[in-house]
């Protein structure tokens, strides 16, 4: 034991002296230096003035003026074509920049200016080892062109969308530039970091940025007619809908959590779910939570994402007689009534957010495909004005359970018929079960 | 005819007009067509009248706002003049005697001193002088006194704050405060109703809008603002216009299930109160020579303090209180026809999105 300890301290002293030789690939410095003509500040300008109104980073990955970024660092200039422009960065010159083609769900966005590249990044084939050391560049809340080591963690295909995990500090600014492997290979796009974590960062795969940047070339195709609002809506379609049909699929087998009455069909694949502690509440009971939310979401704009969903599941615990009981406990515990929750919740979001929200509220009384009796409510916006993507929250109290189950869906930047079909599979999700007593 | 030697003092002591011989009658006040002008704010433009009748000489109150009153601080509506009589108007002290008594009054004169106004505060010769800084007194409303036009106790004899009227120039000031409030609110907000503004910020405009209202209340009924008539109707508008409040809060008026009244006017009232209580603790404590006020206050205080702060489920009193749910939660209560499929509810949907899409295209 004494002896391979020693051999790894010194394999790590070699290793450190002498970083090229243990590494087939280059160094943090040479890469740094090789990127300073591939790799620019693209940033977002008000059309009436000189000013910027945000900024990212865009790679050369064509020596015809192609520029890889993320569709959110350019999505202001898509949504809003008469207000902002883009332009890119190269040294003291700046020149304006198109957006030739994206990939809304991937996050990814290919810009053109006129301009030859002597040259450009290569997409790697692979995927690196887990562990394998990155490089990522970008330049940093508008300072300078910075280059930060970072290890791959995973691949995460799962719910709606596909990204890369890998550790490393990145920051605003960042966004669009490329994650090279030591090869000096595309392995990925900056894209986020995980909120409340420290430097869990997630990239955008290379493989949809390779297929995107093959779209641009293919013949026949003249990208600039469809660059435009209604995009989000078509490239999001099919995810959503893959996404939706698993949840579909994993309803029709059997399982699922069940609590006190009510059985609860399988929840999405891929999502993330926890049961957090009964919260005693007051004099009636305890309330208990089951909630499921997405992992990985693509930004639709400043503000809004697409694919986001949270399930969430509330129970009475113990055994409250009174009918109805959950309604005061619930409006002691959030404040708001439980019919209308919905509606309550636009209303808030409404008179919290600075522009004005158009929204639909809906109630019914509904038996779904179990013959349970439901009382259902929905609320309805757009995500981005005037997109063909809608933003809705969901609630289901079943009747058999006397106001003790309540059951809430939040969805954000669905399509029409996604958003249908994941109201339905939400729905279907509640049954209820006689034999209280024992668990399945 | 009769004449009278009148000297007028300042609220100071010091001397505004000498001794003066007048024929009667003779009228006092700040108007300048009266006999002898005073120039103190307080007093009216016909204070009083000095006149003869049936050989004697009276001194008459003209329906004055702020009054007339002997040096023991008792309210007079009229007074026989014999030998030297003071008399306080309003702040300014008058000095009144026939003329055969004169060469004793210009002795008594020279050794006068106003009484102090706090009682065991000591006086310095040549008028009062308060050797403690005055405490503030809290006009009704959120105003503070301010210190140049507002109250303060060297204006204010022990009995007066009880007696009279506490509006004054700072009433002006939150008048004012509120105006500039409810334009500004108007203006920036574009909502009378002050909607977004916050509770808290709302519930100083209410106070500030009581105050406003009391000092108007006050302006049209000068002889009825009293001490307790002014509270009174401070806390009856305050409790008024919060209720209000809350009923038209948007927050409110968009709850699906309307209002929950047993909820609703406890919690304004105890809210509104405690508001109220804080907002005048100073001037319960100004006043705390008055054991009355000052336990009253302590009580109803506390009492509103735990009203505020028990929840309402925890109370079993508001639980049998709590409105029957409205909600439906029993299948037997809902009617078959009622239900639709979860088809029809998801089409529905698409309604509302069709909806949400044309309005959006209208407003382009």
């Amino acid at each position: 034991m004494g002896f391979s300890i020693t051999v790894l301290l010194l394999a790590g002293f070699w290793a450190g002296l002498c970083p090229a030789l243990w590494a087939d690939g280059l160094s943090s410095n040479e890469i740094q230096a090789h990127a300073h003509g591939k790799v620019f500040q693209l940033m977002t300008k008000v059309t009436k003035g000189t000013e910027k109104q945000s900024y990212g980073t865009a790679f050369a990955v064509d020596p015809k003026g192609l520029l890889l970024t993320n569709y959110h660092v350019v999505a202001n200039s898509i949504l809003k074509p008469h207000e902002y422009v883009l332009e890119l960065k190269m040294g003291n010159e700046s020149m304006p920049a198109k957006v030739i083609a994206l990939d809304v769900p991937n996050d990814l966005a290919i810009v053109q200016v006129d301009r030859v590249f002597p040259e450009a990044y290569r997409f790697s084939e692979t995927l690196p080892a887990p562990g394998e050391k990155l490089f990522s560049i970008g330049v940093p809340e508008d300072t300078v062109m910075t280059i930060i080591e970072g290890l791959f963690s995973d691949i995460r295909r799962s719910d709606p969308v596909t990204r890369l995990l890998f550790s490393a500090p990145l920051n605003h600014g960042m966004s669009g530039g490329p994650v090279l492997n030591a090869k000096e290979e595309i392995i990925g796009v900056n894209d986020a970091m995980l909120q409340q974590a420290q430097n869990i960062s997630l990239a955008c795969p290379a493989e949809a940025a390779s297929k995107l940047l093959k779209s641009v070339g293919e013949p026949g195709r003249s990208p600039a007619s469809v660059i435009d609002k209604t995009i989000l809506g078509a490239q999001a379609e099919p995810v959503l809908r893959a996404w939706v049909q698993s949840w579909e699929s994993a309803q029709a087998s059997s399982g699922g959590p069940r609590f006190g009455g009510i059985q609860l069909s399988n929840p999405p694949p891929g999502s993330k779910c926890w049961q957090d502690e009964e919260k005693k509440s007051g004099p009636m009971g305890n309330v208990g939570i089951f909630i499921c939310q997405t992992q990985d979401t693509f930004p639709l704009s400043e503000k809004k994402s697409g694919g986001q969903v949270s399930l969430r599941y509330y129970w009475l615990s113990n055994d409250a007689k009174k009918a109805g009981a959950f309604e005061p406990i619930f409006d002691h515990n959030f404040s708001v009534s439980l019919k209308g929750r919905a509606a309550a919740a636009f209303a808030k979001w409404t008179r919290t957010s600075d522009e004005r929200v158009n929204y639909v509220c809906h109630h019914r009384y509904v038996v779904n495909s179990h013959s349970e009796n439901i009382l259902a409510e929905f609320c309805v916006t757009q995500s981005v004005n005037g997109s063909n993507l809608f933003d809705a929250v969901l609630t289901a109290i079943p009747l058999s359970e006397d106001g003790k189950f309540f059951g809430e869906m939040q969805l954000g930047g669905f399509t029409e018929d996604t958003l249908k079909a994941a109201s339905g599979a939400f729905l279907s999700s509640i049954q209820s079960v006689s034999d209280r007593g024992d668990a399945q | 005819m009769k004449s009278i030697s009148i000297r007028v003092l300042a609220r100071d002591g010091s001397v505004e007009t000498e001794t003066t011989e007048y024929s009667l009658p003779c009228l006092i006040g700040r108007d300048p067509t009266c006999t002898v002008v005073v120039s103190d704010r307080s007093c009216s433009g016909r204070h009083v009248l000095i006149e003869e009748r049936n050989g004697e000489i009276h001194l008459v109150d003209q329906n004055s706002r702020n009054g007339v009153f002997d040096q023991q601080g008792q309210k007079l509506n009229s007074l026989k003049v014999t030998g030297l009589t003071r008399v306080r108007l309003a702040k300014c002290w008058l000095e009144i005697s026939s003329p055969k008594m004169h060469e004793h009054t210009e002795f008594m004169v020279a050794d006068f001193k106003p009484p102090p106004i706090f009682p065991g505060v000591p006086i310095k010769s040549g008028g009062f002088h308060l050797l403690q800084p005055p405490p503030r007194i809290m006009v009704m409303g959120a105003g503070t006194a301010g210190s140049s036009g507002g109250l303060s106790s060297s204006d204010i004899s022990g009995d007066w704050v009880e007696k009279t009227i506490l509006l004054s120039s700072s009433a002006r000031v939150f008048a004012f405060f509120s105006l500039v409030l409810f334009v500004a609110s108007v203006v920036w907000l574009k909502d009378p109703v002050i909607v977004g503004l916050g509770n808290f910020s709302a519930i100083l405009f209410l106070s500030l809008l009581s105050g406003t209202l009391t000092y108007v209340l006050a302006r049209l009924f000068p002889g009825k603002t009293t001490f307790r008539n002014s509270f009174f109707i401070y806390c009856s508008f305050y409790t008024f216009l919060l209720l209000g409040y809350a009923i038209f809060d948007t927050s409110t008026r968009l709850h699906p299930e309307g209002l929950i009244w047993p909820q609703l006017i406890p919690r304004a009232l105890a809210g509104g109160f405690l508001l109220l209580f804080l907002l005048n603790l100073r001037l319960i404590w100004d006043l705390r020579t008055k054991t009355l006020n000052w336990i009253g206050g302590i009580l109803v205080g506390s009492l509103l303090v735990l009203l505020a702060r028990t929840p309402l489920e925890s109370n079993p009193r508001w639980k049998t209180r709590l409105p029957a749910v409205n909600l439906e939660t029993s299948a037997k209560r809902v009617p078959a026809s009622a239900y639709v499929t979860t088809e029809q509810f998801i089409s529905e949907m698409g309604q509302s999105l069709e909806t949400l899409r044309t309005s959006a295209t209208n407003q382009r």
